[in-house]
């Protein structure tokens, strides 16, 4: 846990979830701010032009939890609201006259006075769809650091309509004068960092373009990451690796140069630093590592300088850069003549087939960053997956589509030139006191060309310098067409059809010698005349 | 041979077309040995003899484009072209076939070389939501041997 941050009520409940699981039935989060608050900014509105509860939340800093609700609103029809009461109060909200209220729930589990305001709007104009199930309720535990103080907010979601309005938000966030939020276990199937995708994905295409869908059903399995790992170099205690300040890195340097780390080091080691594995920068907030206090040890010595150890289980930690969503601009063959450029902080750019992420009039495409990050090397892996409303995988579900290697490490040069002169003065004292063996492997360290620890790449380093947000570059072409273009030349077909069908009307231009002329009472050069005419292009009534 | 004037309004490539009769049906003599496709009528001259440039002959159940007209003495001779579209329009639209193109029956997502493109793109940029990497909140990282 990182030192600048105080110990607060939701930065427990962070770390404490974060490390703990699933939250479970007991898993109360105590609230003891005082403030109420009404937030009329932006961060809460907007989010209905985006897709997915991560979305509502883009200014919100990394620390934040969101919990999912899985209560589901039924009975809902298209102008017809609030036909079923809803008990959803249990898990913090409650249902009823339209709109959502937060409720804060007792330990007891009894509810207390819910926040009575304008709660989310569910009025139909929300609500275009006619459907059995309308969507999720979503909670979201913020913890806002720009602020100024360190106090729990809770926002709400809903996701009402998914095509036209994939979520809404309140505009409001609140913290409790007192009480718990309760979370129910059995309610909340799903939480992590950053709006971690749920995997929601009710929308399914609409099939209006036309066209045989044919009867090749191609079998697809939907590919998911695998749980990170949680064995490695440190778990193994052969390593420590400490999760440090600038200030305990400095007080450990001015140990690591002192007499007594010298005199007890060198009856061990030839080279002291061979001790220092590792050390660099990585550039991500210290909190995304779970660890806990401990004093700095390099070998079996105690440095005495107070740091935090990262825990055996987070060499791996994954950073979810959330869904980046592509909308369609044409709705048409054009939207798939985009160049989707992806570019990757730390590894670079790659290109991405528009097929996989376009989106269409239906629902948005979408791409989906995470990274997978060991901290021992900095090394990750970015993992990006995709999908598109286009995609017969629709229904099934999204595709891992890229995986790139990087090093975001940027090493800090213990062993190198900045350092040799200190280390040098320090071989003055230790010549006093070291055997001539012992000396004889500080001589040859001394003269080997001095050399930085090769613990990350150049990548890190230039990386540092270069943008460090996922996005994508759309290069979308540009269609101009006349305004009676359709009518005049139609649009591509290739549909077998009868004539006589109440869509086919205005300009009809016959693929080639499918038109049979069957029954019609005229010569055959007359039908000749017809099929020539039908081939290049007829109109069937002129306005 | 009975026969209507009208005034055609269409385009040749339009099956049904819009024509409006010009006076009353007219009885005309068919040039003797003539072509059903490209018939030769012979019409008394009236006041409306030159007010109409289409004719549905009703004995050969046909539209006629008029291609020319020649006067001679108290008559005008008049060159036709049939119309197979507008006089087989009702049996031509019960076919099926192949649509190439369309005006509302179409397939978007088929690549259309006709739909003209201009030669720059537009460019667009967009961020994910999340910023994790910040170059401003760093993590040191130090491992030792041991522990």
């Amino acid at each position: 846990m990182s030192e600048s941050h105080p110990q607060s009520i939701s930065t427990d409940a962070y770390y404490t979830l974060l490390s703990s699981g699933m939250p479970t039935a007991s898993g109360n989060i105590p609230v003891t701010e005082t403030t109420f608050h009404s937030e009329s900014g932006s961060n809460w509105q907007g989010a209905s032009s985006l897709n997915g509860a991560i979305c509502g939340i883009g200014d919100l800093t990394h620390s934040q939890i969101l919990f999912k609700f899985s209560k589901t609103i039924t009975g809902y029809t298209n102008n017809n609201l609030g036909t079923t009461t809803l008990d959803i109060a249990g898990v913090g909200v409650s249902y009823h006259d339209n709109e959502v209220h937060l409720c804060p729930v007792a330990p007891d589990g009894t509810l207390m006075t819910a926040y009575e305001g304008t709660a989310l709007d569910l009025t139909p104009s929300y609500c275009s769809l006619a459907a059995a199930t309308i969507g999720k309720l979503y909670l979201c535990v913020t913890y806002l650091e720009q602020l100024g103080g360190y106090c729990p907010y809770l926002g709400m979601g809903v996701e009402v309509d998914q095509i036209n309005h994939p979520l809404q938000y309140t505009k409001d966030t609140y913290t409790f004068s007192q009480g718990y939020f309760n979370l129910v276990g059995n309610d909340i199937f799903e939480y992590g960092l950053f709006g971690k995708y749920w995997n929601d994905k009710e929308v399914a295409p609409q099939n209006d373009e036309g066209g045989g869908g044919g009867g090749f059903n191609p079998t697809d399995e939907q590919l998911t990451m695998p749980s990170l790992p949680t064995d490695g170099a440190i778990s193994t205690h052969l390593v420590s690796v400490y999760n440090c300040t600038a200030s305990e890195l400095q007080s450990f340097s001015q140990y690591l140069w002192s007499n007594s780390f010298f005199d007890n080091i060198l009856k061990n080691f030839s080279s002291p630093l061979e001790n220092i594995v590792t050390c660099h920068t990585l550039p991500i907030d210290s909190r995304l590592i779970a660890s806990h206090a401990e004093n700095i040890a390099v070998g079996n010595l105690s440095s005495g300088v107070s740091s935090h150890r990262v825990n055996d289980n987070q060499q791996y930690i994954e950073l979810d850069f959330g869904k980046i969503n592509i909308a369609h601009m044409y709705n048409s063959f054009a939207d798939l003549d985009t160049r989707v450029t992806l570019f990757l902080p730390y590894a670079g750019y790659t290109e991405i087939d528009v097929s996989d992420c376009m989106g269409n009039k239906s629902a948005s495409g979408w791409l989906h960053i995470t990274y997978r990050l060991d901290i021992l090397t900095g090394d990750f892996i970015a993992v990006v997956e995709a999908d598109s409303p286009l995609s017969k995988h629709w229904d099934v579900g999204y595709h891992i589509i890229e995986q790139k290697s990087g090093n975001m490490a940027s090493p800090i040069p213990i062993s190198a030139t900045n350092y040799m002169s200190v280390f040098t003065s320090a071989i003055g004292a230790v010549g006093q006191f070291a055997s001539s063996n012992i000396l004889g492997g500080v001589s040859t360290l001394m003269q080997t060309k001095p050399q930085y620890g090769k613990t990350g790449n150049i990548g890190g380093n230039v990386g540092r310098l270069g943008y460090t947000k996922p996005y994508v570059i759309l290069h979308r072409p540009v269609y101009k067409t006349p305004d009676t273009f359709n009518h005049k030349c139609g649009v591509i077909s290739n549909i077998y059809c009868n004539l006589n069908d109440s869509n086919v009307t205005g300009f009809i231009k016959v693929k080639k010698d499918t038109f049979k002329g069957a029954n019609i009472p005229c010569t055959q050069t007359e039908l000749e005349m017809i099929k020539d005419l039908m081939e290049s292009g007829v109109v069937t009534n002129e306005p | 041979m009975v026969c209507k004037l009208y005034d055609n309004k269409s385009k040749s490539n339009v099956i049904h077309k819009d024509i409006t009769q010009v006076g009353n049906d007219k009885t005309v003599i068919l040039k003797y040995e003539t072509d059903i496709i490209n018939p030769t009528i012979y019409l008394s001259v009236d006041s409306n003899s030159l007010k109409f440039n289409y004719v549905y002959l009703e004995d050969l159940r046909r539209y006629y484009y008029v291609t020319g007209i020649t006067t001679s003495h108290e008559r005008i001779i008049v060159e036709l072209a049939v119309d197979v579209l507008m006089s087989f329009a009702n049996e031509i639209m019960l076919n099926d076939c192949i649509l190439e193109r369309q005006e509302n029956v179409y397939n978007i997502y088929q690549h259309d070389d006709e739909v003209p493109q201009l030669m720059y793109d537009d460019v667009y940029t967009i961020g994910a939501p999340n910023d994790l990497i910040d170059t401003n909140n760093t993590t040191f990282i130090l491992a030792t041997a041991g522990g």
